[in-house]
């Protein structure tokens, strides 16, 4: 009896995971207990309704790239040591599961210790934009700084908007002009420039 | 500024106060009449209680049980007989402690956490910029034309952004 609860709580969690891959949200809960992530960012729809009405005050380009997000996450690890093999087999793990999932490698980069993942997950809805992704995930592992970053973008996403978000950011202000809002110190190191 | 402008500058500022309850009698009437004609105020505050229950949920800062109990142990003021001879050293001792309280590191204020999440947002867009920076041009062919141009301005941003800074 025991068991078959644990079956069907198994296959319970399974298929939400399942579900929410196919959604574009990428599940952290399966990175290796090595400790206290150094950055930890989870930001739910409701706190992203915020980071909308700072945007609609500040640029409309802004407030188009961040319509339809749903859910940004952040984890960076830092002094991994000699936890990097389990992020490692992890990233590679979680690779062969987005992929079965349909998720698309858009990048995989090993060289020097190296190791970036990126990937993205076509829409599945329908009456969206063309090139619209329904999520985007980014495992980056790192043995030369010792650390490691994975990032979890879900909703409707543009890309193209997106990135050029990113890019934006605390450069020419999007968010620098909205009243309160400081710009965000550089991530710890700055080991990505 | 109309009149209209200005009822809903106030009902903005008084978003936090109307969550957490503290809004009472001509305010919160005020403020109840703003909510209900105003549908982008109504999701703000819907955001703020949301964000309340997250937080009150969190038990990532709770007060120490023993911290609690000594402050609650903390006697009531008392009265004492007064002795004259004793005032110097009243004097000095609450010089003592002004400087105390002057040199004692500040508590931070507490943080909105509309600026949080923006901050939050931010320091997560710049993390994506960094990644999309080590990609360089070794962009997978089965890349949309969308997310490819998304990673080279993001990289191209980088750069101007390291060329400004110097780093």
């Amino acid at each position: 009896m025991e068991r078959n609860v644990r079956g069907l709580l198994g296959a319970v969690a399974l298929m939400i995971t399942t579900t929410a891959n196919a959604q574009g949200y990428f599940s952290f809960d399966e990175i290796p207990d090595i400790g206290e992530p150094t950055v930890q960012i989870d930001l739910p729809p409701a706190l992203l309704g915020f980071v909308n009405e700072a945007a609609a005050g500040a640029s409309p380009e802004a407030t188009n790239a961040l319509q339809g997000v749903e859910y940004v996450r952040v984890r960076v690890y830092e002094n991994i040591g000699p936890n990097m093999a389990a992020l490692t087999k992890f990233v590679a793990d979680t690779s062969a599961t987005l992929e079965r999932e349909g998720w698309h490698a858009a990048v995989r980069i090993r060289e020097d210790g190296e190791n970036v993942r990126i990937y993205m997950k076509p829409t599945t809805r329908t009456g969206v934009a063309p090139g619209t992704l329904d999520g985007l995930t980014v495992m980056v592992t790192d043995e030369g700084s010792d650390e490691a970053v994975f990032i979890n973008v879900s909703g409707a996403i543009q890309p193209e908007q997106l990135g050029k978000l990113a890019g934006a950011v605390g450069m020419n202000g999007v968010f620098n002009q909205v009243p309160g809002a400081r710009p965000a110190p550089p991530p710890p190191g700055q080991p990505r420039q | 500024m109309t009149d209209r402008d200005l009822n809903r500058e106030w009902a903005r500022s008084q978003i936090e106060a109307w969550a957490d309850g503290s809004l009472a009698g001509d305010s919160l009437a005020r403020m109840d009449a703003a909510l209900t004609s105003d549908a982008q105020l109504r999701a703000a505050a819907e955001r703020a209680v949301a964000v309340r229950h997250a937080l009150r949920a969190s038990s990532a800062e709770r007060m120490p049980g023993g911290l609690r109990r000594r402050l609650l142990a903390i006697p009531g003021a008392e009265r004492r007989t007064t002795y004259w001879w004793a005032l110097p050293a009243a004097a000095a001792a609450v010089a003592i402690v002004a400087v105390a309280l002057a040199l004692r590191p500040t508590a931070p204020p507490p943080i909105d956490p509309r600026v949080a999440a923006v901050q939050d947002f931010e320091l997560a867009m710049r993390y994506l910029r960094d990644s999309a920076s080590l990609t360089r041009l070794e962009v997978s062919a089965t890349l949309g034309a969308g997310l490819q141009e998304a990673l080279v301005t993001s990289r191209e941003s980088l750069e101007r952004a390291t060329d400004e800074t110097g780093g």
